[in-house]
């Protein structure tokens, strides 16, 4: 079989082609359930808010933190064979950016001192919506950058159109926008 | 040079390959993701799999999940060092053509 310069190089750039589309298709499958799992905490979470008064959301939020924690290290802990070191090591980091964002959250607040609890029920979706857009970009995986976009701007336009429904509003386009999204990424 | 290796070299098997060698540190790749990956059907890749699987290539797992059946892809340390030898081929003759 004699193959020429001009199909050998078709048949690596073939090999590249499959190579990334694999790699991508297994980003986001990886993705997926940690997104469907926040997204379901932020609708219970931000729903509660909408709920309770502001002074009450620390303890709506609390036990949804650690659930999300435990579950992200267990779907980590599931992954099997050679996987389980770093299905492991998603769970710990999913979980650690997760408080590491709620962090610089909390720290941002307290800084700025803000009295009104509006900005509290729409900052975190702006930050995660940044968080996403960023590691979407980075890990070549556009479609977690177009979730991260959703996330940032539908809670933004919620908050500018109707301000007293901020809370139902960010649990809905922030929380389903999250759940949607991990979906989405199962079908690649 | 290096010769071809034409059980690799056939345009679907190269992306069978390509997909498995890329999934190599997991546990394979389902039977249903592959045929999305590379834009297969059911038939031909069921085919192409079992040439691979015939020259040692490939590992064909199958199990159920629930009630499902589920068949499963891996590539063999055999198939892996074959990918590599290959991709090498190609690379030299696109080097030897640029000289």
């Amino acid at each position: 079989m004699a193959i020429s310069a001009g199909q050998a190089a078709a048949a690596l750039e073939e090999i590249e082609r499959t190579e990334r589309r694999t790699h991508v298709s297994g980003g986001y499958r990886a993705a997926s359930p940690y997104l469907i799992l926040w997204g379901c905490i932020w609708a219970v979470g931000y729903a509660g808010c909408g709920f309770f008064p502001a002074g009450d959301w620390g303890w709506i939020w609390l036990p949804l933190i650690v659930v999300g924690i435990g579950v992200s290290v267990w779907f980590g802990s599931r992954a099997t064979g050679a996987r389980s070191a770093k299905g492991a090591a998603n769970g710990w980091q999913a979980s650690i950016m997760a408080l590491a964002v709620m962090l610089f959250i909390g720290a941002t607040c307290f800084i700025f001192r803000v009295a009104d609890p509006l900005p509290y029920l729409v900052f975190p979706a702006l930050v995660t919506g940044l968080v996403y857009v960023f590691a979407g970009l980075l890990a070549g995986l556009p479609r977690l950058a177009s979730i991260g976009a959703a996330v940032f701007l539908l809670p933004l336009a919620g908050y500018i159109a109707a301000p007293a429904l901020t809370a139902y509003w960010v649990a809905a386009a922030g929380g389903g926008g999250l759940i949607l999204g991990g979906l989405w990424l199962r079908q690649v | 040079m290096a010769e071809p290796d034409e059980v690799i070299h056939q345009s679907l098997r190269l992306k069978i390959m390509a997909a498995l060698h890329a999934a190599r540190c997991g546990d394979g790749l389902e039977f249903s993701r592959l045929k999305a990956l590379i834009g297969a059907t059911d038939g031909n890749l069921g085919s192409h799999l079992t040439t691979l699987e015939g020259a040692g290539y490939v590992a064909i797992a199958k199990d159920f999940v629930g009630r499902k059946p589920r068949t499963r892809a891996a590539i063999t340390s055999t198939g892996e060092r074959a990918f590599r030898a290959h991709t090498a081929y190609l690379r030299d003759i696109i080097d030897s053509a640029e000289g």
